[in-house]
């Protein structure tokens, strides 16, 4: 990154090979849909460049560019008008993995999108992103004793949902 | 750091150690934790897709700064205390024509007190609105701003108005409006380079006004409580409103934070 900073190009070029895939999971599982998790993948890498000069020397790039991408789905959500069409249509954004049980993901899905967003984001990123509380913790600008509160909580709200959703099957 | 907190720290980090795991099987929410934590697939709900490719858009930025380097984050926050600065020379130069640049009957500690406050709403807010970090400091801002709006109005010499109540509330509500308007359009362009939060749009209006409000304050002679809060504090507070109305509808040229 701080490569990046001094108008380094290759190194922006690195950075999005690394980061635009996870980023891009990441967005989907917030969103739900392919084009819109394409279209906010672009507009956090967009923001990267743009924001440059707001990158802290020293500071950890993962949980600031996954900031970024919370702050671009947040938006999207708030923007979205209510006479978009439905999300989330089946097979539309992602073909299901051969190894995953299909009323798995889409249970799993369903259950996420139940929880608030403040318990929603710190589970994803932990869960399945695998960042730290701490860096959870600086992406979303709260305190680390307070993510780990939410996620615990998100935790416990999920295997309700969880068996609710298995209890239909 | 309670078992529960622990807990959390463990979960992804292999099997349990043994009194964290005595802990789970005896505690009702970190086994319902656990068992959401196991339930949830890492590849569940997403299928890892080809290397996404540099859109045109991304492409243009790119080459736009490329070989050059970033500029100071704080350039922002300076331009705005430039303009506020300059608003304020520009109301004392304005007020300062008919001899009445201090028109205000309070004491002289309580003049400095408020400008003090106004003072550190302006910083302060121009630093939360258009400045990178300071997340935990924004509340305490806003608390700060609200105090300072209560005591402004508390404070006042008690001098009654010459002229009607409504007439006298309108020069000082139309000052303080033309004093905010051009801090306040910078302060919502500026803020279009980060995310919409909306602790910042009001933070950013508020200190917009801050200044105006010192120099109103400063010039206006009346100190009845009536006539601060109608006319000197709801104006600001308005301001703070409005900004946040406004900021809502911009979109963002970046989500960084």
């Amino acid at each position: 990154m701080s490569r990046f900073i001094e108008g380094d190009r290759g190194a922006f070029e690195v950075l999005f090979q690394r980061y635009s895939q996870p980023i891009h999971g990441y967005l989907l599982r917030m969103v739900g849909t392919e084009a819109q998790a394409q279209d906010l993948t672009q507009l956090t890498f967009l923001s990267v460049l743009r924001s440059r000069d707001r990158f802290r020397p020293g500071a950890l790039f993962r949980p600031w560019l996954y900031a970024i991408a919370t702050n671009a789905a947040r938006d999207q959500h708030r923007r979205k008008r209510p006479e978009d069409p439905i999300e989330h249509a089946e097979g539309e954004s992602h073909e299901p993995l051969a190894q995953v049980d299909p009323f798995q993901q889409k249970a799993v899905r369903q259950a996420l999108e139940q929880l608030p967003e403040s318990q929603r984001v710190p589970i994803v990123l932990h869960r399945f992103e695998g960042l730290s509380f701490a860096e959870i913790a600086e992406a979303v600008g709260a305190t680390e004793t307070a993510v780990k509160v939410r996620a615990h909580r998100g935790y416990e709200k999920l295997r309700e949902l969880l068996g609710h959703l298995e209890a239909q099957r | 750091m309670t078992d529960c907190q622990r807990l959390m720290d463990a979960l992804g980090k292999g099997e349990l150690p043994a009194d964290l795991a005595t802990h789970a099987a005896s505690c009702p929410h970190c086994s319902a934790a656990v068992a959401a934590y196991r339930a949830l697939e890492p590849k569940a709900g997403v299928t890892r897709r080809a290397p996404l490719a540099l859109t045109s858009t991304l492409e243009h930025e790119l080459a736009r700064t490329a070989g050059t380097r970033a500029r100071s984050a704080l350039w922002e926050p300076l331009l705005l205390g430039v303009i506020q600065a300059a608003v304020a020379m520009g109301v004392v130069v304005f007020l300062g024509n008919n001899g009445r640049v201090l028109g205000n009957r309070e004491p002289a500690v309580v003049l400095v007190v408020l400008g003090l406050a106004l003072g550190a709403c302006a910083v302060g807010g121009t630093l939360a609105a258009v400045a990178p970090g300071f997340p935990r400091l924004r509340w305490f801002l806003f608390g700060a701003a609200v105090s300072t709006a209560v005591l402004l109005g508390a404070c006042g010499s008690g001098l009654p108005a010459l002229k009607p109540f409504l007439v006298a509330g309108r020069t000082c509500a139309s000052v303080e409006l033309a004093c905010a308007a051009l801090p306040l359009g910078v302060t919502m362009w500026l803020q279009r380079r980060f995310a919409f939060d909306p602790l910042r749009a009001v933070l950013g209006s508020v200190a917009a006004a801050a200044t105006g409000v010192f120099a109103l304050h400063l010039h206006c002679p009346v100190g009845t409580a009536d006539h601060l809060y109608a006319f000197h504090v709801a104006p600001w507070v308005l301001l703070g409103g409005l900004g946040l109305w406004i900021r809502s509808r911009l979109g963002s040229r970046s989500y960084a934070p």
